[in-house]
């Protein structure tokens, strides 16, 4: 292992050591003061605190994880990026870097959930009301998903120049396609049957189908897990074909302009068809006016910031 | 060997280096000069391997040396600000340095410090921008690289620094045929220095040479007149400047013909001046201009 693993290594540990133990401090404060206001003296509310207490601890480490990573990129952005670039280290050491953190942050989520396993099977909780299993549901879903969130930050790492904008991307992508299904959803039965809709939605629903492994049954955490497999194998392709003097640009990749403009711009006229079904009018030309007009309104949003940021 | 062949560097539409090729053959001092914003650094960063050229090739000793760890390895790189990581002691750099570079010599660092004198245990954002080129040029110096390349590196330095680290270079190209490519705007000092010269205008290379090829090239002749006269049509004059009946002629192509064309025009004394470096680079730019 090279010295600059070893810097990105303990930056990200000491990050992570003061995270986890703030939230072990707020837990202890919590506690406290619940005894203090006559709480219950039982183990119970003690294991739920450390429930919670993965829970925060998940999401820290995301933070942690995020903040690092715009950390790396700005150094890499500015004059130590060239320090770093010239070093005898292979580019691809950058994809690596944010493999390794996440294999820490894997193996820390491993631990809390081992331990939460030790407690579950351990003598003293045997009896009574099982919050244990339930407690691992939750740490496992949350544990997933943020693999999922990880590994499509990780995807725009490697695709957006700009680490703050890539860092915001997931959740991005995140509320628009839950924005664009609620948006399909509000529109009139008619209107989904249009052929040029019909058929991209068919193609969707295919794909939909076939990512979601169509009449088997996953849990959802499963799901998320397997969603994140490819992305993180795209992402280290990309991660190859980077040209690093590209650094600082908006898109990394030039085919990520059309892209974002085209499924940013749909993304927006499907999530405002949920607030045209407010209006209650439901005529087909209604739609597609509204569809149109917020079609065009999302692109200029989007040329707004890439303006702004490229 | 450094061989830049035909390199095309682009940022987004404008093209900062447009075809340059430039050879450096083993143990020899080669500078870059040229006005900002030429395309100095641009190359640099291509032989660093910093950046990936657009069009042509950087090879060291015949490898390319973009994106190949084993190639950069033997390459120390001076930056014109050197950005280190701002809260590592100089100590802690020294070690990160071993831990990159197989061939760092620890012994030659702190031979190199009896002659800076660094304070190892001083952070580097408590270091003066002369003190943290001096780190630099000891740290890539110690890793013995068969390639160093340096962009600005007397920027900051006091003049007795200057000196020394003119003297460690030319004493790294005598004991160890280091291979070395300077981009500077202190001009006399690499013409004391460099055996070749590439004077860079507009992303293009204007003159490549040795220094005193260069010199041999662009010359100032000093001519007398009894009345003024009109030179403009003589062709291969960049720059005349006149005080009085004296005329200061500057030609990157004096032949017979033009001198004939000189006592033709009633030039009654006519005679070759030495030129600096930075006189013809002087020249040059205003005859861009």
């Amino acid at each position: 292992m090279n010295s600059l693993y070893k810097n990105y290594i303990r930056n990200s540990l000491i990050l992570l050591g003061a995270a986890s133990l703030f939230s072990i401090f707020l837990n202890f404060m919590d506690i406290m003061s619940e005894n203090a206001n006559g709480g219950q003296q039982e183990w119970i509310p003690y294991l739920s605190e450390w429930s919670q207490w993965a829970g925060t601890i998940f999401i820290i480490i995301f933070v942690v994880m995020g903040l690092n990573t715009f950390l790396h990129y700005k150094n890499v952005n500015k004059k130590t990026g060239v320090f770093i670039k010239q070093l005898p280290v292979k580019y691809s050491n950058d994809f690596l870097f944010k493999t390794v953190s996440s294999i820490i942050f894997i193996g820390v989520t491993l631990a809390v959930l081992c331990a939460i396993g030790w407690v579950m099977y351990s003598p003293y909780f045997a009896e009574g009301e099982n919050y244990f299993k339930q407690m691992c549901d939750t740490a496992y879903m949350t544990f997933a998903v943020m693999v999922f969130f990880y590994s499509i930050g990780l995807l725009s790492q490697q695709i957006i120049g700009i680490p703050l904008l890539a860092i915001c991307a997931p959740f991005a992508a995140f509320f628009g396609t839950l924005g664009s299904f609620i948006g399909y959803e509000s529109m009139p039965y008619v209107i989904k049957e249009l052929a040029i809709f019909r058929i991209t939605l068919d193609i969707m629903d295919k794909f939909f189908d076939f990512i979601c492994f169509y009449g088997k049954i996953y849990p959802e955490e499963t799901l998320f897990i397997i969603w994140s497999i490819p992305l993180f194998i795209l992402a280290a392709i990309l991660n190859f074909k980077i040209d690093y003097s590209n650094m600082g640009k908006l898109f990394l990749f030039r085919w990520c302009r059309p892209v974002v403009y085209i499924i940013g711009s749909t993304m927006f006229a499907f999530s405002m068809q949920a607030v045209v079904n407010y209006l209650e009018v439901r005529s087909i030309a209604v739609v597609i006016i509204t569809f149109i007009l917020s079609w065009l309104a999302g692109f200029k949003i989007i040329q707004y910031f890439v303006r702004r940021f490229d | 060997m450094i061989e830049i062949k035909n390199l095309t560097k682009c940022y987004g539409s404008f093209k900062a280096v447009d075809n340059v090729s430039i050879t450096v053959p083993k143990g020899t001092i080669h500078g870059i000069i040229g006005e900002n914003g030429v395309g100095k650094t641009t190359i640099i960063h291509c032989v660093t391997g910093v950046y990936k050229p657009n069009e042509g090739v950087v090879l060291i000793d015949g490898e390319n040396v973009y994106d190949d760890p084993k190639v950069k390895a033997r390459i120390g790189y001076v930056a014109d600000s050197n950005s280190y990581f701002p809260t590592y002691r100089v100590k802690d750099m020294v070690k990160f340095y071993k831990g990159i570079y197989q061939s760092f010599d620890e012994e030659c660092f702190n031979e190199l410090n009896t002659v800076f004198e660094l304070p190892v245990d001083r952070r580097i954002n408590q270091l003066s921008k002369g003190m943290q080129m001096r780190l630099a040029l000891m740290l890539n110096i110690a890793i013995r690289p068969d390639v160093l390349v340096l962009d600005e590196p007397t920027s900051g330095l006091d003049a007795l620094a200057k000196k020394q680290v003119t003297d460690i270079l030319i004493k790294e190209v005598a004991e160890r045929e280091c291979t070395i490519l300077i981009s500077s705007h202190h001009l006399s000092e690499l013409e004391k220095l460099c055996d070749d010269i590439t004077m860079l205008q507009g992303g293009r290379v204007k003159y490549q040479s040795s220094v005193e090829g260069i010199k041999a090239k662009v010359k100032k002749l000093q001519a007398v007149f009894s009345s003024p006269v009109d030179l403009s049509d003589i062709e291969g004059i960049l720059n005349v400047e006149q005080i009085g009946s004296i005329y200061h002629i500057i030609t990157d192509n004096y032949t017979q013909d033009m001198e004939r064309q000189l006592y033709a025009k009633g030039a009654d004394i006519l005679e070759e001046i030495g030129m600096s470096l930075e006189e013809i680079f002087i020249y040059s730019s205003k005859e861009q201009r």
